[in-house]
């Protein structure tokens, strides 16, 4: 427990002073406090268009950071070798995944919090309401970048820096498209079909169910056991990759 | 292998698998359908749509119309409206207007379950501007719109009369079913200008012949 | 029981899944005792970052096995008390010195004021004690490579592994990693280095471990690899009258002119050169200066190490 300590206190001391963090953070914070015009031109609603934008911006901040810092740093270590600096000490090689994992995930959860506080402030500001329902929707957009972190992470161990951020970009697509696989559909259809259909719908995580913006936006909410399960969901898919990272990287010829 | 994973990590991720698994149908479960309703209300006009999907506008017409048949599947399994239907079906025909399905779809669906038989008309007319071998059913529906939504037995005489034009097989129970319409709403000689019409079209003598027996019977008995 | 030892180890290798496989290392077997200073020699592409790496766990072997201390190494465990250290120094490059020494530490398990105390020592003994508070980036390599020494120095290892640790180092680095080495061994510490430097092997090695191609040419001592490259002796003296050349060349002695006023006499390494010295002297003849006629190092450890595998077999 210590060792993953001490390698989450590197990560993420070395994450922390990365400039791209500085830089996907500033963007995202201009576009959320930018926002407040967007909402000028709606006319109507103009709270419900800035949180909508707020909300967005921050999933796709939070994707960005999750890729470049997640891939950048774990795929850079493995090329450049620095990670021998670690794995030569007499340390199993998994708690040298996880170290990093939650390294990456405190820088990334610190960033998203500096968000969450400049969105509040902004939905404040114009007279709006800070609801559970907004908490909850950047919850659920922390947990599903911590799914992506993970995604990243496991694609690093496997393949080059540039390819895992390929990949996992590719795999945030796949992953709010999963609904299109709703097997249902194609029950009718051969039974082969049926059942890849079912694994990748089952393998690949429904990031869709960590949107629940319009829901929490035009009111409707979601019930504390949809909530309670989609977060669980989430950390099982976090255990998931990770179980396979540790694997991967513990077989990797480095 | 060396540097073995200490923990069983292929058992630990099947177990992990089957536990996402029965979450994944409990959470699909409890999503409310409200959700993927407010979602569709982000999918802007097609011609502003268009310009940003780079080329791949029948691509995205044929992504957004899965999302349709499952918005509409969801909805219509929990007895709930689809007010963002007609909308969807818009869209998709408006960026691939040769693709047949959504047509078909507006013609039967959009009336049922929408409530929305202007949609659909307006849907459907762009079906017949653009589709080839399909084009007569585009009409054909619009015609059994006329008739049982608008009970306008002109208008849909006018649109199975389309329909035989267009028909590549020429059926000979459009044909009819033109003819009749127009027996129906009182214009005579509107149905036999459409069987005489067709009568010189028709390439088939079994069309020839039930043609002339549709018109000996309107010229004799007055009506069909 | 042996510091290091590999049995039959094998690893083939393919960079990319559409590039031939190629074999690095080709059944080697060989072990290290405890306690010296070895050096592990051989050609670029040997395998000899290989079979480092295959010791330490960072790769996996195809066939055999390695252990250390007769702990298997792919175990983590047997790298307890081993220290590391590569061409190129691995370090973080946004931690300072100290910090750098701390994280090492911490990882072996050495935390609080026993982490602090172990960090200046091992700075000052490798002359970075001025760099304590230096980012590791605005170090040149020279110091990152003694910083990398530095680390491996924490903990109190029994076993250094270092793969070719000299090569980034200026004069004063190289005196020294050297004097370390010495100080090391002579503490009972084991010492397996790879390298290019013939001199630092020479100066250095008890013994020495000579791969070629990824298989085996040699281990064992020096004294026999030297004994090997002995050619024969030079004998400087004046200028001999001819009746002595003859005679001097029908004894099996060859004698070649060096310079207007001197000869050299080359006694093969099968004849005596006592004897030799013994007929110049009963003739006059004053010798200006003897030497021993050796086959560089660099000529028996990398054209022709199949060469050793003569003395190695007997």
């Amino acid at each position: 427990m210590n060792t993953i300590f001490i390698i989450t206190k590197n990560t993420f001391s070395e994450s922390i002073r990365n400039k791209i963090l500085y830089t996907i953070f500033g963007f995202a914070a201009a576009i959320i406090i930018l926002s407040i015009s967007f909402g000028e031109w709606s006319v109507f609603a103009r709270v419900q268009v800035m949180e909508d934008f707020g909300l967005a911006t921050m999933s796709i901040a939070g994707l960005m950071l999750a890729v470049f810092i997640g891939v950048g740093l774990l795929g850079r270590e493995i090329e450049s070798k620095t990670s021998y600096a670690i794995l030569v000490k007499p340390l199993p090689r998994y708690l040298f995944v996880i170290g990093k994992y939650l390294g990456l995930c405190a820088t990334l959860l610190l960033t998203f919090f500096l968000m969450a506080l400049i969105f509040c402030i902004t939905i404040v500001w114009l007279g709006g309401a800070l609801t559970m329902g907004i908490a909850t929707s950047i919850l659920l957009i922390g947990i599903e970048m911590m799914i992506i972190v993970a995604v990243s992470i496991l694609f690093s161990v496997y393949t080059t820096t540039t390819l895992a951020a390929l990949f996992t970009l590719g795999f945030y697509c796949i992953g709010h498209y999963n609904d299109l696989l709703d097997v249902s559909v194609f029950e009718k259809s051969s039974p082969i079909l049926v059942l890849l259909l079912k694994i990748v719908y089952i393998v690949i995580p429904n990031l869709e169910h960590f949107n629940i913006r319009a829901a929490v936006i035009y009111g409707s909410g979601m019930s504390p056991l949809y909530i309670g399960s989609t977060v669980a969901y989430g950390l099982l898919f976090v255990t998931f990759f990770l179980v396979l990272a540790c694997n991967g990287f513990s077989r990797k010829d480095i | 292998m060396h540097l073995k994973f200490p923990v069983k990590s292929y058992g630990l991720a099947v177990v992990l698998l089957l536990a996402i698994a029965g979450l994944q149908t409990s959470i699909t479960k409890q999503k409310s359908t409200l959700q993927t309703l407010e979602n569709m209300s982000y999918l802007p006009q097609s011609d502003k749509l268009k310009p940003f999907l780079c080329g791949f506008h029948t691509t995205y017409a044929a992504f957004l119309w899965i999302k349709t048949i499952l918005y509409f599947g969801g909805n219509t399994q929990l007895g709930t409206a689809v007010p963002w239907l007609p909308h969807m079906v818009d869209v998709v025909t408006k960026l691939n207007p040769e693709f047949f399905p959504p047509y078909e779809f507006a013609g039967l669906m959009l009336t049922q379950y929408a409530q929305d038989p202007k949609g659909a008309l307006i849907i459907l007319a762009r079906g017949g501007a653009h589709l080839n071998k399909d084009r007569w059913k585009a009409y054909y529906y619009m015609s059994w719109i006329y008739n049982t939504w608008y009970h306008d037995t002109l208008r849909a005489a006018d649109c199975l009369s389309m329909a035989a034009k267009v028909d590549p097989k020429q059926r000979e129970y459009i044909i009819s079913l033109a003819a009749k319409f127009y027996s129906r709403s009182n214009e005579k000689e509107k149905a036999i200008q459409f069987l005489t019409s067709m009568y010189d079209i028709a390439e088939s003598p079994s069309v020839k012949r039930a043609i002339i027996d549709r018109l000996n019977k309107l010229t004799t008995q007055g009506k069909l | 029981m042996n510091a290091l030892e590999l049995v039959s180890v094998t690893k083939i290798m393919q960079k990319h899944f559409w590039t031939p496989k190629f074999i690095a290392v080709d059944a080697l077997s060989f072990t290290v005792a405890q306690g010296g200073i070895v050096g592990f020699v051989g050609p670029n592409g040997a395998g000899k970052t290989t079979s480092i790496k295959m010791l330490l766990g960072l790769l996996a072997p195809t066939k055999g096995s390695l252990y250390i201390n007769g702990v298997s190494a792919h175990v983590p465990a047997s790298r307890k008390k081993v220290a590391f250290i590569a061409e190129q120094p691995y370090l973080y490059a946004h931690l300072s010195a100290r910090e750098s020494l701390i994280l090492s530490a911490n990882l072996l398990g050495i935390f609080g004021e026993e982490a602090t105390t172990a960090v200046v020592a091992a700075l000052e003994r490798v002359d970075l004690a001025s760099a304590t508070n230096k980012p590791v980036k605005e170090l040149s390599k020279g110091m990152q490579q003694r910083l990398s020494m530095a680390s491996a120095l924490l903990g109190n290892p029994d076993i250094f592994i270092f793969d070719e640790p000299m090569s980034g180092l200026d004069p004063l680095g190289r005196t020294l990693f050297r004097s370390l080495f010495l100080d090391l061994a002579s503490t009972g510490k084991t010492i397996f280095f790879s390298t290019h430097i013939l001199d630092d092997i020479e100066q250095l090695c008890q013994s020495i471990v000579v791969i070629s191609h990824g298989k085996l040419m040699y281990n064992g001592p020096m004294k026999p690899i030297l004994e090997l490259g002995f050619a024969g002796t030079d004998i400087h003296v004046p200028l001999l009258a001819d009746a002595l050349a003859t005679k001097l060349f029908e004894m099996g002695f060859t004698l070649t002119q060096s310079g207007a006023h001197d000869h050299i006499l080359f006694v093969p390494k099968n004849l005596d050169p006592t004897h030799a010295q013994k007929i110049l002297y009963d003739n006059g003849i004053f010798i200006t200066s003897i030497q021993r006629r050796m086959t560089s190092l660099e000529d028996l450890l990398y054209r022709s190490p199949q060469s050793l595998a003569s003395i190695f077999v007997s």
